[in-house]
């Protein structure tokens, strides 16, 4: 996993817990890299996962809801450092259908080695998108806070329904997005 | 945890986040120092590639040009520049149907060319290129597309043809001279015959004249005495002396004989005069004007003047036999080109029956000419009963200048010219079927309809 998550993680503590709440969740997770990460390195998915746990112990809130959250907050920064990728995007559906095609695209080349899970999108009604996640690692929580940190951005009236697809070769997830 | 030690371990996470960044970007520099020289390294190759395809095309004797999708010149080699006198710098975004003559005879502009032009499939076209100082000539254009990414070009590549067909005018002007050579080699040939053929007739029809001549002073005496008779008989002085000298003046003239021979004198000079005219139809019939127009005629009466004409060729070695189909439909011809290709085929059938009848030269051998309407052609057969073609020269019996006859009696044009003028001027066939020493059998078809005639 790229080191910006690890680094906006950090941050996204620090700023949400206070700066001590980042040394008592890095003591109690213990990740392998002792909790020292740069955003162009590049590190093991499951030291999030540790770190997140450990956060979720120290605060009493469910990991699930602080992925969310930092997904959200992950955004909002990865939307301030690379504007470009929303340049040309108006609304939510065409950003998240550029994601796959576009961002994805230009994120392996700068990062061939770069795990990046899958987005497969499709419109069932005409109000209404579906896009699926999908990947080796169980981060659809992740993709929810950024998707709701995507609508936030484009501020549109739109609700997300989501539904935990079987187990098969990865974690799937479907997001129904309705616009209102 | 007090805060010095918070605040060393935060100074320590930030120490070895720095280490890995700074080994991070040394690992990367040196990726890119790599980088950059594979990218000269290919930079170089580029520009040897690009050197090396630059100078095929400059070395290239046709024209290569590129153009993009609204016909534009996007590049132009040598030897566009000198067949167009247009340097490359001039001609780069130049719309190129400036380069072809504007007539809509021309295929239109250079997008209307490129319709159907896909992908390596190479569309060829004859067209009248413009040259910068703006004399047209034939060039054969090439049109093929590439893409450079998602830009379509079209490839165009060019050949003045200035020279071929200059070439081929020459040719054809060369085949029409040979067929004219062969046209009155042909009539210098049959001339002599012809000249026998009306010297016959003349002869006799000269004989009579003369005969005919002596007869009528003949008469006139008898006529004189006659009339001195009827003097005397009206003065009432006819003397028996009278009566026995003009009985002697008849029985001297022998006046019966002359009744029975002045008509047949009479009617063999009519035959001959009717034999002069014939031949001297059928000669200006065979001797038709050439003209590059068909004409729609009588191919049973052509065959019947070039039998005629060529009467002298065949007489002493074959009989003729005629076995026209009177329902001939008149098919369009150029009668002066079918009738020189009846009279090769005769002439060459009288030719290989007196080879035949060296060993045995008091038989004539058979020359049988057979017309027949078959669907939509007219076919004419010319059989002999000749020495035949073996295979081994069949296939090529129709080549120009090909012959077996022995020097003098054969230049080898004679059926070439009969098959060029049957296939490529006329739209028919040429075949033979033959068996050696048993005879040949040449087959003409010709169109009877004037819209699948091929004008040569």
């Amino acid at each position: 996993m790229k080191g910006i998550v690890f680094s906006e993680f950090l941050e996204f503590v620090e700023q949400q817990f206070g700066a001590d709440f980042v040394d008592d969740m890095i003591e109690l997770a213990d990740p392998a890299s002792r909790g020292a990460y740069t955003s162009v390195g590049t590190y093991d998915h499951k030291e999030i996962i540790q770190l997140v746990v450990a956060l979720s112990e120290l605060t009493k809130i469910p990991g699930s809801d602080l992925v969310v959250i930092f997904g959200k907050h992950l955004f909002g920064r990865l939307a301030a450092t690379y504007p470009q990728l929303l340049e040309g995007a108006e609304t939510l559906f065409p950003f998240l259908q550029s994601i796959e095609n576009h961002i994805h695209v230009e994120v392996r080349k700068l990062y061939p080695d770069a795990e990046l899970p899958q987005f497969t999108c499709d419109f069932p009604g005409p109000r209404q998108m579906s896009m699926t996640y999908h990947s080796k690692r169980p981060f659809a929580d992740l993709a929810q806070g950024l998707i709701e940190g995507s609508l936030d951005h484009f501020n549109e009236d739109i609700t997300i329904e989501r539904e935990e697809l079987p187990v098969v070769d990865g974690f799937s997830t479907r997001f129904l997005l309705t616009r209102q | 945890m007090n805060q010095v030690e918070r605040f060393a371990r935060r100074c320590e996470r930030e120490r070895s986040a720095r280490n890995q960044a700074e080994r991070l970007l040394e690992e990367k520099s040196l990726e890119l120092y790599h980088a950059n020289v594979g990218l000269k390294q290919l930079a170089r190759d580029l520009a040897e590639k690009e050197q090396r395809s630059s100078s095929i095309l400059d070395a290239a004797v046709d024209g290569i040009v590129t153009v993009d999708e609204q016909g534009r010149i996007d590049s132009f080699n040598h030897a566009a520049e000198m067949i167009f006198g247009c340097s490359q710098k001039e001609a780069i975004g130049l719309d190129f149907s400036l380069f072809m003559e504007s007539d809509e005879m021309n295929g239109g502009s250079i997008g209307d060319l490129s319709v159907g032009v896909l992908g390596n499939r190479t569309m060829i076209r004859e067209i009248n290129g413009k040259r910068s100082d703006e004399t047209i000539f034939p060039m054969d254009l090439a049109l093929s597309e590439t893409y450079l990414g998602e830009r379509r070009l079209l490839i165009l590549v060019i050949r003045d043809i200035s020279q071929r067909k200059q070439a081929e005018l020459e040719r054809v002007k060369m085949e029409l001279q040979l067929r004219q050579a062969q046209k009155l080699e042909a009539i210098g040939q049959l001339a002599a015959g012809i000249a026998h053929e009306i010297n016959t007739p003349t002869q006799f029809v000269s004989d009579n004249t003369s005969f005919l001549q002596d007869a009528f002073q003949d008469i006139k005496k008898l006529c004189g005495f006659r009339h001195r008779v009827i003097e005397a008989v009206e003065a009432d002085t006819l003397t028996p002396e009278l009566i026995e000298t003009a009985k002697a003046v008849a029985d001297d003239i022998d006046i019966d004989y002359l009744h029975d021979e002045i008509p047949e004198a009479i009617e063999q000079s009519l035959e001959g005069l009717r034999r002069i005219k014939k031949i001297v139809g059928a000669m200006k019939e065979f001797s038709h004007p050439g003209t590059e127009e068909k004409s729609c005629i009588d191919i049973n009466q052509a065959i019947r003047s070039t039998v005629e004409v060529s009467r002298n060729e065949w007489k002493y070695f074959a009989e003729m036999v005629l076995e026209l189909d009177p329902a001939l439909p008149a098919t369009p011809c150029l009668p002066g080109e079918l009738n020189q290709a009846i009279l090769n085929l005769i002439v060459n059938a009288a030719h290989a029956i007196e080879d035949q009848a060296e060993d045995d030269s008091d038989s004539l051998g058979t020359i049988t000419i057979r017309t027949l309407k078959r669907d939509e052609r007219v076919e004419i057969k010319v059989t002999d009963t000749g020495c035949g073609v073996s295979e081994d020269i069949s296939g090529r019996i129709f080549d120009p200048f090909f012959t077996t006859k022995q020097v003098g009696k054969g230049t080898g044009q004679g059926l070439a010219i009969a098959y060029s003028s049957i296939v490529d001027r006329h739209g028919g066939t040429i075949g033979l079927e033959s068996e050696i020493g048993r005879g040949t059998t040449f087959t003409i078809t010709l169109p009877v309809n004037m819209a699948s005639v091929k004008t040569g």
